[in-house]
């Protein structure tokens, strides 16, 4: 009898070992996919930012001679509608513009791309932009996260870890090319 | 010496085996028991297969993704390919000197197939009119075939393209283009996204 019972828990603990295996196996996969796609669109983030900055030169240099000859604010800026403080949250779709108005962090799939269309979505991703320097020196350091669970307010480099499903990236922005 | 008539039938008692039903019982016990283990085993290598051939898949879409990004960078997109197909996209690399394309949904087997038309090195005409002349009036043939960054998998893919225009051009523009790869199981698909801010200043007049 004992040896019966011996017998069953051997191989129950074996079966139960090979499950817990293949439900960790899936889970760290899964995992894995999640922080691989929320990188790729952290740096889209910062991209899209980048591609701001570049069409408002393109309007700078397209107007040198007219709108922009004894003007820098406003068109002529080319941070304009950055947000210099570096606490408000903003957002861009891939065909859309910078809004730290009106952000919206959700991303969904919608037509084939990730886009800000609904209020939840498997991923969250939010921009903010910091400025430093004056006129021809201003430089804005913009940082993009991207978390896969709702970030609530806590989007900041020292909380956007893997182990808080988040990651994030960052680069600087001059006033020239 | 001689056994007693005891002895004998306390020996022969002791010696008993099992009866036929205990062995057939035992039998159906091990029997349900094996199949189980052999279900568990069973499910659990298939679902190992599917996660490595996730993994992978996976590992290529990523690779395939920072390689096009790459070379998009340094690009100027000329658009799609002559036969205007959406998911493909050919563009001239000013970093390689190479006219480029890819088919990000390959016939039939959900593949990403990289082309890269062959202009001689030394060619004079090797430049972005070139590139775009040849991506026009030419459908890319097997001799144009790098070969597939991913070879299998894929089950969607989109392409948004923004071409850049010179700045003494009316809406002049730096262009981008943002592309996404879907892949793994039908219960749970997964797409790679994202966007390349194109740096063809030199083109645009920057």
């Amino acid at each position: 009898m004992g040896e019966a019972i011996l017998a069953g828990a051997v191989l129950t603990i074996g079966m139960f070992s090979v499950i817990g295996l293949i439900t960790f196996s899936y889970r760290t996969t899964g995992d894995t996919q999640d922080l691989i796609i929320a990188s790729e669109l952290a740096q889209e983030g910062v991209e899209l930012v980048r591609n701001v900055r570049d069409n408002n030169l393109v309007y700078r240099e397209k107007n040198k001679a007219g709108a922009c000859a004894s003007s820098t604010a406003g068109l002529c800026d080319p941070f304009n509608g950055f947000d210099s403080g570096g606490n408000i949250r903003c957002s861009i779709d891939y065909d859309g513009p910078f809004d730290c108005a009106n952000p919206n962090p959700a991303l969904q799939l919608t037509g084939g791309f990730y886009q800000h269309t609904g209020t939840t979505g498997r991923y969250y991703r939010v921009i903010k932009t910091i400025s430093s320097g004056l006129g021809i020196d201003t430089r804005y350091r913009v940082q993009s996260f991207v978390t896969w669970q709702d970030p609530g307010n806590n989007l900041n480099p020292a909380w956007c870890t893997t182990f808080n499903k988040c990651v994030y990236t960052e680069l600087f922005l001059t006033a020239w090319k | 010496m001689m056994l007693s008539s005891h002895n004998r039938k306390a020996s022969l008692s002791a010696r008993q085996g099992f009866t036929l039903i205990e062995v057939v019982a035992a039998l159906a016990v091990f029997t349900i028991i094996m199949m189980a283990v052999i279900q568990i085993f069973g499910t659990g290598f298939k679902a190992y297969r599917q996660t490595r051939e996730l993994q992978r898949t996976l590992e290529s879409a990523q690779f395939a993704t920072n390689i096009m990004a790459k070379e998009l960078r340094t690009s100027s997109i000329v658009g799609s390919f002559s036969d205007g197909v959406s998911t493909r996209v050919a563009f001239f690399d000013y970093s390689q000197n190479r006219c480029i394309g890819y088919n990000l949904n390959a016939a039939g087997n959900g593949g990403l197939l990289k082309y890269a038309h062959g202009f001689a090195l030394s060619s004079p005409d090797l430049n972005f009119a070139a590139c775009s002349a040849y991506a026009v009036a030419n459908a890319w043939t097997a001799a144009d075939r790098v070969g597939f960054l991913v070879s299998r998998g894929i089950t969607g893919s989109s392409i948004s393209i923004v071409r850049s225009t010179p700045i003494a051009s009316a809406g002049s523009i730096v262009g981008k283009v943002t592309f996404s790869i879907t892949f793994g199981w039908t219960s749970r698909p997964a797409t790679l996204q994202t966007t390349v801010s194109l740096r063809d200043f030199n083109y645009v007049g920057l």
